[in-house]
């Protein structure tokens, strides 16, 4: 059953507003690539919990994940923030769905889902760079090793 | 996308200027670039000024006239270099670079747009240099030099690839990069340098190479090169080290003899050069002594930059070259196309010489007659980029090729800046690969060309704390690569830069996008047939990456 209020919500609005909150910090709308990125994901989010409001499956992991690669790497959201921006994203949510009291309850709650996998997928991310540092140390280290395996045959073979 | 040029806008937000003037307290980890040790800056090869000293950003341990030094330095600057006096008086702040950066794009960081940036040193130069800045201060635009102002500036002057994108947009051409690099050399009169570029420039000033590879290093990887070869190939392969009186000196990027991908890039080199040896007789000679083809001074300062490439003249008239090919390096080619003249003698040797008055080919191998290097993009100092090389031996059909080797990659190609905007080679390695594999499609227009977005590592920037910087720097370009990923299917980003080829694995792994790095001669390498042996286009059982050639389709990376 979908709520008539639901059918009433400005979908285009709630994607524009919460995508300009994510970039709030830049005083200069960024490039398109970026914007529409951001906006792609958003739109999965804002889809996804109405589905979950509805009572069906949603699946939103990547979407969450695609946002939180940004926000785990931006100067100006610390963890907090950028789990702040999606509760900010539900109340919006709620209030354009005009949900009451009791229905606002139930949105908050399967939208809960959303900001548990938000909070899993920043500390991925912030791993996933620490990660590649690694890697990049160890791929530095096979072209050490490289360099003294290659190095000693070459002189074995000039014996 | 395909509406994007549109969809590119500026709208002037600035923050307020006066704000902007106001030094940043807060250095974010990820961004922050570290402070070179005394062995990289005060080694017996590489001495930099104040070099002695271990500091941290914490704790700078400034010289006590640090002030007087700097200024000196910014105006011995301003008065020996009049492109740089003009960048500092002449921006209009009109916005046009603001949002040309990736770094900007990527971090949203206002210090980070191009204007911005300079801004942070014209605000110096204002109140010590121009009357007006004297007098009315901040209202002027101008600010003290203090020890919070240094640190911005080694924060954010650190934070540039010397990517010139801004430039283009620019219309009076202001270059930010340059001004970047005349402040990253004043910040190491004073003892402030990046630790990440000076690691190799010390390196390559005590052994001529970035990695700091002894001759036997490199020898040894040539030799396994051939070994691999003839795994791959059947065919027992040679070629020439130091080897005087060859026709050519070639140098490559010294990531080429050991890191993945480039690996693959330095199989294809060997390939070519033998195909070309036996079929027309021209010999190509790679040399320890000049075996870096990269140059991290031009990241750091004049000074670095002209010990780095001064070894390679030197040694093409040691050998008696005729000519010089670079391998597939970005920087290399700001390096050898705009300072390596101005910085040292070319070579004066005979055969140089001689060559040089009528650059054709046939001069050094009459097969090869036709082919002439006077009007090249990269011929201007006696070097000749590969792909360039190749694209001509392609027109000219001096070269076999068969495209289906290559049919299980579909290739997009990313121009790196300093080939694509600093040198304006940006139809040939497009031609090139056409030629030698039958999927290639390129990025949207804006993202390309001598607009392409920048890697977000070059200019020093690969340094493994920079990471968050890297990873959002790298956003636009990432973005455009997800985009034809996406329409076509794209599994491999072919880019001629060691640089690029170090930075994109980990950024498609961060954006998520499940793609192949490697670059064209890879899949020159891949595609050459090698006639001079005896071999057919069908001949061939493996790739340069050791796989078989003939597999069932739909391979897409890890
Ligand atoms: S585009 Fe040029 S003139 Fe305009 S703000 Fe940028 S640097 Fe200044
Ligand atoms: S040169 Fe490149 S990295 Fe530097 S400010 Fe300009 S656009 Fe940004």
């Amino acid at each position: 059953m979908v709520p008539d209020s639901q059918k009433n919500m400005d979908r285009k609005k709630v994607v524009e507003w919460w995508v300009d909150k994510l970039l709030v910090n830049y005083p200069v709308k960024p490039v398109f690539e970026v914007v529409s990125f951001l906006q792609e994901a958003a739109e999965k989010i804002v889809d996804g919990a109405l589905s979950l409001y509805e009572g069906k499956e949603a699946d939103l992991s990547d979407a969450v994940d695609d946002v939180m690669r940004f926000l785990a790497t931006d100067r100006n959201f610390g963890p907090g923030d950028s789990i702040r921006l999606f509760c900010d994203l539900r109340d919006f949510m709620a209030d354009e769905l005009n949900l009451r009291t009791e229905e606002r309850l139930k949105f908050a709650k399967t939208f809960e889902e959303i900001i548990f996998t938000a909070f899993d997928a920043y500390m991925v991310c912030r791993e996933k760079i620490f990660e590649l540092r690694l890697k990049e140390k160890e791929a530095n280290l096979e072209i050490m090793r490289k360099i003294m395996d290659y190095a000693s045959r070459s002189l074995s073979s000039q014996d | 996308m395909e509406e994007m040029p549109e969809k590119i806008e500026i709208r002037q937000k600035f923050p307020s200027w006066r704000e902007m003037l106001k030094p940043v307290k807060e250095f974010e980890e990820g961004r922050l670039s570290y402070i070179s040790l005394p062995k990289q800056v005060d080694s017996e090869f590489f001495k930099m000024p104040f070099g002695d000293v271990e500091r941290d950003f914490d704790d700078l341990k400034l010289p006590e006239n640090w002030k007087e030094i700097f200024l000196d330095a910014l105006k011995e600057t301003l008065e020996k270099n009049r492109s740089f006096k003009l960048f500092m008086d002449i921006c209009v702040r009109c916005g046009a670079c603001a949002d040309k950066c990736h770094y900007y794009i990527g971090t949203g960081d206002p210090k980070n747009m191009p204007v911005a940036r300079a801004e942070l040193l014209r605000s110096i130069y204002r109140r010590y240099f121009t009357p007006a800045g004297k007098l009315f201060g901040e209202w002027a635009g101008a600010r003290e030099l203090t020890e919070d102002v240094l640190k911005e500036l080694y924060y954010y002057f650190n934070q540039c690839s010397l990517c010139r994108r801004c430039s283009l947009f620019c219309p009076y051409g202001i270059d930010t990069a340059e001004i970047v690099w005349w402040v990253r050399r004043i910040l190491s009169r004073i003892g402030l340098n990046q630790r990440f570029m000076t690691i190799s420039i010390e390196a390559s000033s005590r052994t001529g190479n970035h990695l700091g590879l002894l001759p036997g290093g490199m020898y040894g990887a040539i030799q396994q090169g051939l070994e691999e070869l003839k795994d791959y190939t059947g065919l027992d392969l040679h070629t020439y080290i130091n080897k005087k009186g060859a026709d050519v000196l070639f140098v490559a990027p010294s990531a080429d003899y050991f890191a993945t991908p480039h690996w693959y890039v330095m199989l294809g080199y060997l390939l070519l050069f033998n195909e070309l040896e036996e079929k027309y007789g021209l010999t190509i000679t790679w040399s320890t002594y000049a075996s870096e083809g990269g140059n991290f001074g031009t990241f750091h300062s004049y000074e670095a930059a002209q010990l780095l490439n001064s070894k390679i003249y030197k040694e093409a008239e040691r050998l008696g070259v005729s000519f010089i090919i670079g391998g597939e390096c970005g920087h290399m080619w700001r390096d050898k196309h705009q300072f390596i003249n101005t910085m040292n003698q070319p070579p004066k040797h005979e055969e140089w010489k001689k060559f040089w008055e009528n650059p054709d080919l046939g001069e050094l191998a009459e097969g090869l007659r036709g082919i002439r290097f006077d009007n090249y993009a990269s011929g201007e100092h006696g070097w000749i980029h590969i792909l360039e090389f190749v694209a001509a031996l392609l027109e000219h059909k001096k070269i076999t090729v068969d495209k289906s080797r290559n049919d299980k990659w579909i290739a997009t190609y990313h121009d790196p800046c300093n080939v694509a905007r600093g040198m304006g080679l940006i139809e040939e390695p497009r031609y090139v690969l056409r030629n030698v594999m039958n999927h290639f499609y390129d990025m949207p227009e804006h993202t390309i060309k001598d607009k392409t977005y920048c890697c977000g590592a070059g200019g020093g920037m690969l340094a493994d704390e920079l990471m968050d910087l890297r990873m959002r720097g790298v956003m636009p370009r990432m973005m455009a690569v997800r985009h034809v990923y996406r329409k076509y299917g794209v599994n491999i980003l072919l880019t001629p830069c060691a640089i690029d080829k170090a930075q994109f694995p980990p950024a498609l792994e961060y954006w998520k996008i499940p793609i192949e790095v490697g670059g064209p001669m890879e899949m020159v390498g891949n595609a050459l047939v090698m006639t001079a042996f005896g071999e057919k286009p069908e001949d061939r059982q493996f790739d340069l990456r050791g796989e078989p050639l003939r597999e069932e389709e739909g391979e897409e990376g890890e």
